[in-house]
This record gives structure tokens, C-alpha cells and sequence, in this order.
């Protein structure tokens, strides 16, 4: 039995096309005849994403949930516990399940099977379905993610059930997206540079999407990074949809920002500015190049094997500098940081890992 | 019914639709799917086969006889010139910076981006294009810098030294205040390096210099057979109508704002007196008239020997608001440039957006089309002479000459067909207001007809008062039903001819 048994649950996949009458749901269960609470989540075409970002019900509530999937691809809805994120993890964990079941996901559906966060699961709704659950919302107060678990869809598609006895019940409409690239495999290449007016940054920024989830912005004017951030990398809508005059929008939370360069020192000694060279990509990540009068600098941003955290390396040639050279590295309460201070007492490489933290 | 420039020039445009397709195919490819397809930058590589830089960064190469479209690379910000060194190594013009990319290692991706030339100033206004890209004989780079415009600020940020002069820095951030400052900045301003000018870099970027100064938005830029640098500047503030220029080194060619990074320059270029500003600077090599030929003129390209009969290295320049390209026959007299521009290809069947040209080895022309939300188009568009039309009838050659004007024909010219030629003169004013209407526009009387020597493929055409030819006007001879002994009609029955000096 993959769902508690505490929860009732009727899953009913409709055989309707969109845009005709509303769809005949079948006759509410038992007990379910008089409900708190009426949901309605819709799949936006062409978007990967769902209509309702978050919704807010109290706890015990009776609630009917119609997922509805007008899109060209098919898609689902899975309502996950917490989990030891406490519903941060936007319901990750599930997804990796999903993943892990590799060519097998297919046949179950995307659906990993008695796993212990999924709580509730539309089932795969094919183009032009939708599917009614009904349940009653759990007692205990939090953050209960969904997610569309279809390989892929996951970055985009996802949301969040809050169980709350203080706050509003309603839900809160997702922004809808006017760019219709924003979806395109041009633009959800991971990882992938843009170069593209970006905030908070010099005018010659780059923006960088290490993976699905991490992402960070250098600034080709100063050679140094300037922030770092988790979750989708950007909407260039802005710029893009006219002549250039806007900023891309970051749609994550920046996890740091770094107001000096770790060679601080190294450049307060140098008469002139850091100098930009370009860059080369490594499966697709770059490594930024610059110089100074004395120095010759390498900094490459990776993923860490796991996905989770950024391996920072700065490879720092040229003899002529005067060693040893301190980098200083920065850390916040959203990202910690391997080695605060570092030095090279010679030409050569060196190395610190930044690992985002997660919510108290 | 809709009385308008614009509906005029589309009415014209249906009405000679026939006489350009008759001669020209004009077939649009497909862009790549999921790209948005406006296209920065074009260029030909030694193989025959195209590069092409899109809006959002991407770089593709497209393989004229399989017709299919492999990415090179991604990531470029508003590129809006491109070069092909070779099949794996590009030079591109992008907002930040002239960048080499290259496949070292012979996957057919680039995977190297070299910083060529970034030392020029951005302020964060989207108007502070960087357009490109030329090449001379000895390899080096030419790229030109746009102002910023009054449309906005300047971000908190910005690269590069700030000039002191003129509107101070904290009025003129981009926010709520700007519309209370935008006046005092200037329509157009360049407040950083080297907004307004011409540069020239070497080919690996050790060395560069500020080439020529004076522009607005010098949209593109090409050398013709004879080693002029042409460049193209949209109607606008002290353009009273789009123009191309003869590019020439030390020049200032008329848009006061990029004075401020002339040496030893050190006055507010607002304050300087049009007189002082018209002693300073080298005029148009041709005016192209707004609404007329080209609102808004962008790449000229050389058309390569050989291709397109008669035209066989003439230059041709896009245009970005209406469906035409313009054809310009350089005539110089002495050390003045000027010369002749012709409607080319002027059929609603090539559209508009006409950003980039290049010719295939094949004989075709490419035509890349973009709009950054203004008036244009988007994709690509292959224009081939047809076979039947190879004896197509187009004026080569316009010449002034001390009692009018003369014009070479590529075919012989049925005289009959000469009676209805007509010729007006206009010119511009030179003031900081946007554009400028026609202003002293005359009739101008012929004397006699036209008359036909050299086996009736030359014409002159002889004024009854000598005295109309008059330096900084703009001639309109039209040439309507002129056809050849064949019974072809002419392609191109206008010339726009810009006098400065008198032979």
C-alpha cells in the first residue's frame, strides 16, 4: 500500500479533453460529501510549470485537488512529507528516487513506489487529462512539496502544500511566463553561460548555471565572482523581448554575495586592473582567465560529485608575482565555506569547496 | 484609407514587386528550432557554408547544401557582428567585447572564448550597441560603438572611465528622477569610451586606436573594392536623415556627443555652436533619404566579382524598416566623397529587418534579418539571380559632371524609353533635433532630353541652369518606364545622388 493509510485517497483519472464542459467528478467518497476546500492546479502550456506555485490549507481539512494537464507532454502531481528539509529540498529527494529507478521509472510511471515522503500522487496524466484526488490535509502543521516527477520536469515543476493553522487558507498563482523560449533545450542547457545584463553586477556580467540548481554571476568587467544562488537560473525576458534595456531576473535565492575579490591583497599591490582573457569551457563550464602586471589567473566553479555544493579553484601562474599569496574566501548563513583563508606559497592551484546550508 | 509614408512606400513596393522577382529568387530558410530567430551577425566561411550569431548568444553554422543548421557556440550577449577567420575560428562582436571563439580541439564546438578588444566603456544603456564587423587587406578589425539614448539612464555600475563632462553621474542613474534629468543629457550621449566611434584593433587585440568619431548609431560597416570604409548612421539628433559614410582616419562625421573622448578635448559638445560643429566635420558620403529608401541603414556589403552580372562588385547596404536593400555608386570628385544610392531589391517579397548581408560562393546572397523590438524581421533569406534574367537592365554607374549628370546602363536602353526622367534637389538641416524635414526642395529643369551614346548604354542628362548644382543637396533623378532595347525593365528607377563638390 504506498500511501498512509491514516489519509484517504481517491484517485480518479478523467477521461476528458480540455476546453469542453467542466469534467463530471465522480461522485465524492465517503465522507468527503461536504469538503473544506477545492483545489484546482493546471500544467501551463508550453511552460513546465504548474499554474499554482503554493496553496494553503489548515490541518485535517477536507480538500479536493483536480490536477489538469493541458500541455503537449505528460505530467503528474505528488504531494511529498517534509522530509528532514522540512519541505526545503522542494521535494528533490523524491525526484532522485524517481531517477534512481532509471529505464524501470518508465514502467512504474515515474512514480517511486512506497517511497516513504510520497504522501499523495495524481498518477501520470496524459495531454489533455486530468485526474481529481481527495484527501484530507495532514495534522501536522508544515511544508508539504509537489512535484511533477517526469524526468526533467522536476527544476520547473514543483510547488509547495502549506499546512497551516495561522495562516489564510487560498493559493498563490504562480507568475506566468511571457517568455516562449523559456523552456526551449537552448535555453534549459545545463550547465550553460549567458551573457546577459544581470543585477546586482557590472554591465559585462556572465551568468553561469552550473546544473539544475546551482548557479552563479561573474563579472567580466571586475575578473570576480560576484554572487552565487540555488534554484532556477534566470529569466532573461527582460532583455531579451526588446533592445536590451533591462536586467535578467535571478529566479532562485542567492546563497552568497562576495564583495571583494578572494585576491584582495594580491590586487591592492598591482598598479593596474585586473585584465579579462576569456574563458574555455570543460564540459561545458567555463574557466574564467584574467591577468594582472604580475599575475596570470585561472577560476573554475564546478559541481561537486554530488550535485550538491560548488568546487571553487583558482589556478594562479606566473612567477613574476611576489609569494606567498592569501585568498580570502567568503562565507553566509546560507553557504559555508571550506577554508576561509588559503595560500599559495608559489605558482599553482588551489581549491575550496562551497556548500550551501540548509534552513535551521 | 491610410495615408502615410509607410503605406506610400508599401504601395510602391507591391507595385514593383514583379520587376524584382522576375529577376531575383528569394526563398527563406528555416532557422534552427527553438532559437529566437534574430539574427546579429552573418558571415561567410572558407568552405561556403554560414555562420550566423542569434539574439539570445547562440552561433550556428548552416550548411548551404544540406540545409541544416549545427550549433558552434552559445552564451554572447547581443552579438551583433561576425567574422570567420576559418571553419573553427570566429570573431564576434558582442556587447562587452570583440571575442575570438575557436574549437581547439577539433569537435566542431568552440570551446575556447578569447577576449580580443574589451577596452571601451558600457554604462548599462541599451542603446550602447557594439556593431561590427570590417576587415582591410592587412587584417585589421574595424567596429563601431553606438551612443547611449536619452530612452534611459545608466546603471549604478559601469565599465570604464566616466567623462566629467556634461549632466553630472548621480542624475543621470536610471530610476524614477531620470525623466526629470533625460533633457539635460542630450538625446544621444556618450559618456563612456568610445561610444560614437570607430575603432580599429589589430587581430589578436595588442593593438587598437579610436579610427574615426562622430556617429550615432553606426548600425554596420564594410570596405568596397577600392578600400573605403563604409559606414551606415541612423536618422536621429543632428542626422537629419540616415547617411553613409566614407570613413576615413582622425574624421568627425557629425554626432557631437563622442567629442568628449577626442584628445584634449574638453568642452560640453551640447554647447558647441553648429557652425563650429559644421567646420568640423566630414559630410555624408551619401544621404539617404528617410521614408523615401532607408529609415534605418545597416551593413554594406560588397557585392563579390563575378555575382550579379553587371553589379559585379558594387556595394550593397541593408535596411532595417522597409523591404529594400540600397545599392550606393561611390563618385568621388577630388578628395570629396559622394556618390549615388539605388533602391535594390525593393520588393515586399524581401521584407524588412534587413540587419547583415553575405554572398555564398554559389552566387547567392544572404540576407539576416533582426528587430530588437523596433521595426523589422527575423530569420534568413537566400536571394540567387535567375538564369533568364542575366541580361537584367540597372544603372552602374551615375556621374556628375560640370552640366549635370551622366548614367551607365549594364544593357543597352530602348531612347524611346527615356521621355518621363524628372530630377528634384533637397537637402537636410544639421541641428540637434531628431531628423529633419525636406527643406529648399526644388524642381530642377533639364534641357533638352536625355541623350544615349556608347551603344545606348550611357545617358547624359544636361540641367538648363547649370547653377542648380549646388553643394549639400540631394538629387532625385527618377527614371520611370526606362527599359532596355530588350524591353527589360530597369531595376532601380530612382537615384538619390549627394552633391558636395562640382566637377
Amino acid at each position: 500500500m504506498p500511501f498512509p493509510l491514516k489519509l484517504r485517497l481517491v484517485l480518479l483519472a478523467m477521461v476528458a479533453f480540455l476546453g469542453s464542459q467542466p469534467i463530471q467528478a465522480q461522485n465524492p467518497p465517503a465522507g468527503f460529501e461536504k469538503i473544506d476546500q477545492n483545489i484546482v492546479i493546471s500544467a501551463i502550456r508550453t511552460q513546465m510549470k504548474y499554474d499554482v506555485q503554493s496553496f494553503t490549507v489548515k490541518p485535517g481539512a477536507k480538500i479536493k485537488l483536480t490536477f489538469r494537464n493541458p500541455d503537449e507532454l505528460p505530467h503528474n502531481l505528488i504531494i511529498c512529507t517534509p522530509g528532514a528539509s522540512k519541505g526545503q529540498d522542494k521535494g528533490a529527494e523524491l525526484v532522485n528516487a524517481v531517477l534512481a529507478l532509471g529505464a524501470k521509472g518508465a514502467e512504474l510511471g515515474w512514480q517511486p513506489q512506497s517511497h516513504p515522503r510520497m504522501l499523495h500522487s495524481s498518477g501520470m496524466i496524459q495531454p489533455g487529462k486530468e485526474a481529481v484526488l481527495w484527501f484530507q490535509a495532514p495534522a501536522k502543521e508544515g511544508k508539504y512539496p509537489y512535484v511533477c516527477t517526469y524526468p526533467g520536469h522536476f527544476t520547473l515543476m514543483n510547488g509547495v502544500m502549506n499546512v497551516s493553522r495561522r495562516a489564510a487558507v487560498g493559493i498563490v498563482r504562480g507568475k506566468q511566463r511571457s517568455d516562449p523560449f523559456y523552456t526551449t533545450p537552448s535555453m534549459r542547457q545545463r550547465p550553460q553561460v549567458k551573457r546577459i545584463f544581470m543585477p546586482e553586477a557590472g554591465p559585462a556580467a556572465i551568468a553561469v548555471a552550473v546544473n539544475d540548481d546551482l548557479h552563479y554571476c561573474w563579472d567580466a568587467g571586475e575578473c570576480r565572482l560576484r554572487y552565487i544562488w540555488r534554484g532556477d537560473f534566470i529569466d532573461g525576458w527582460n532583455v531579451w523581448k526588446g533592445n536590451g534595456n533591462g536586467l535578467a531576473s535571478i529566479e532562485g535565492e542567492i546563497l552568497l554575495r562576495e564583495d571583494t575579490s578572494p585576491l584582495e591583497n594580491l590586487l591592492s599591490q598591482e598598479s593596474e586592473n585586473p585584465k579579462f582573457l576569456g574563458y574555455s569551457l570543460t564540459n561545458g563550464l567555463p574557466s574564467f582567465r584574467w591577468k594582472t602586471n604580475n599575475f596570470h589567473v585561472e577560476e573554475t566553479i564546478k559541481p561537486t560529485p554530488d550535485g550538491k555544493a560548488l568546487s571553487r579553484s583558482f589556478d594562479i601562474k606566473s612567477a613574476k608575482g611576489t609569494y606567498p599569496v592569501t585568498l580570502k574566501f567568503q562565507s553566509s548563513e546560507k553557504l559555508s565555506v571550506s577554508g576561509e583563508s588559503q595560500t599559495l606559497k608559489g605558482p599553482g592551484r588551489l581549491t575550496v569547496t562551497m556548500i550551501p546550508r540548509h534552513d535551521p | 484609407m491610410i495615408r502615410s509614408i509607410t503605406a506610400i512606400v508599401l504601395t510602391s513596393c507591391l507595385a514593383s514587386a514583379d520587376v524584382w522577382t522576375d529577376a531575383f529568387s528569394i526563398e527563406k530558410i528555416s532557422p534552427p528550432p527553438g532559437i529566437d530567430a534574430q539574427i546579429g551577425g552573418i558571415a561567410t566561411t572558407p568552405s561556403g557554408n554560414l555562420a550566423a550569431c542569434f539574439h539570445r548568444g547562440e552561433l550556428f553554422i548552416y550548411n548551404t547544401k544540406e540545409d541544416t543548421w549545427k550549433q558552434f557556440a552559445s552564451g554572447l550577449h547581443e552579438p551583433l557582428g561576425l567574422l570567420a577567420e576559418s571553419d573553427s575560428s570566429f570573431l564576434v562582436m558582442q556587447r562587452p567585447e570583440l571575442t575570438r571563439i575557436k574549437d581547439t580541439d577539433g569537435d566542431g564546438v568552440g570551446d575556447l572564448y578569447q577576449t580580443v578588444f574589451d577596452d571601451f566603456g558600457m554604462t548599462g544603456n541599451y542603446h550602447e550597441f557594439a556593431f561590427g564587423l570590417a576587415q582591410d587587406e592587412e587584417g585589421f578589425i574595424y567596429l563601431a560603438l553606438g551612443t547611449a539614448s536619452n530612452g534611459a539612464g545608466i546603471r549604478e555600475e559601469i565599465r570604464g572611465p566616466w567623462s566629467a563632462i556634461g549632466l553630472e553621474r548621480k542624475y543621470m542613474l536610471n530610476g524614477s528622477d531620470w525623466r526629470k534629468y533625460k533633457g539635460r543629457a542630450g538625446r544621444m550621449y556618450s559618456r563612456v569610451p568610445y561610444r560614437g566611434w570607430v575603432i580599429k584593433v589589430s587581430p589578436d587585440g595588442s593593438k587598437w586606436q579610436p579610427f574615426a568619431s562622430g556617429f550615432r548609431s553606426p548600425e554596420g560597416l564594410g570596405f568596397d573594392r577600392d578600400g573605403r570604409l563604409f559606414v551606415a548612421d541612423n536618422q536621429g539628433d543632428w542626422l537629419g536623415t540616415s547617411k553613409v559614410f566614407h570613413v576615413r582616419e582622425g574624421h568627425f562625421y557629425g554626432h557631437p556627443a563622442s567629442l568628449v573622448w577626442k584628445e584634449g578635448w574638453k568642452r560640453d559638445p551640447l554647447q558647441v555652436s553648429v557652425a563650429e560643429l559644421e567646420k568640423l566635420r566630414t559630410p555624408a558620403m551619401g544621404l539617404l533619404p528617410q521614408g523615401e529608401l532607408a529609415n534605418s541603414p545597416t551593413e554594406p556589403r560588397m557585392i563579390p566579382r563575378g555575382v550579379f552580372g553587371g553589379l559585379s562588385e558594387q556595394m550593397l547596404i541593408g535596411e532595417m524598416n522597409s523591404p529594400t536593400l540600397v545599392r550606393f555608386l561611390p563618385d568621388p570628385v577630388g578628395d570629396v566623397s559622394q556618390g549615388a544610392a539605388i533602391p535594390f531589391l525593393r520588393t515586399g517579397a524581401l521584407g524588412a529587418g534587413n540587419h547583415r548581408l553575405t554572398f555564398t560562393p554559389d552566387g547567392s546572397l544572404w540576407v539576416a534579418k533582426t528587430h530588437l523590438s523596433w521595426a523589422g524581421g527575423e530569420g534568413l533569406v537566400r536571394v540567387r539571380l535567375k538564369e533568364q534574367a542575366s541580361d537584367f537592365l540597372a544603372i552602374d554607374q551615375v556621374k556628375l559632371t560640370s552640366k549635370g549628370f551622366s548614367l551607365g546602363f549594364t544593357q543597352p536602353v530602348d531612347p524611346q524609353s527615356l521621355q518621363k526622367i524628372e530630377i528634384t534637389r533637397h537637402t537636410y538641416r544639421y541641428h540637434a533635433a531628431y531628423g529633419s524635414p525636406k527643406v529648399d526642395k526644388q524642381d530642377v529643369s533639364i534641357r533638352g532630353g536625355a541623350t544615349l551614346s556608347e551603344g545606348n548604354r550611357s545617358c547624359v542628362i544636361n540641367l538648363k541652369n547649370t547653377g542648380d548644382l549646388k553643394g549639400g543637396y540631394l538629387y532625385t533623378i527618377r527614371l520611370p518606364e526606362v527599359r532596355s532595347n530588350a524591353g527589360k525593365p530597369l531595376l532601380g528607377d530612382l537615384v538619390y545622388y549627394t552633391l558636395h563638390a562640382k566637377r
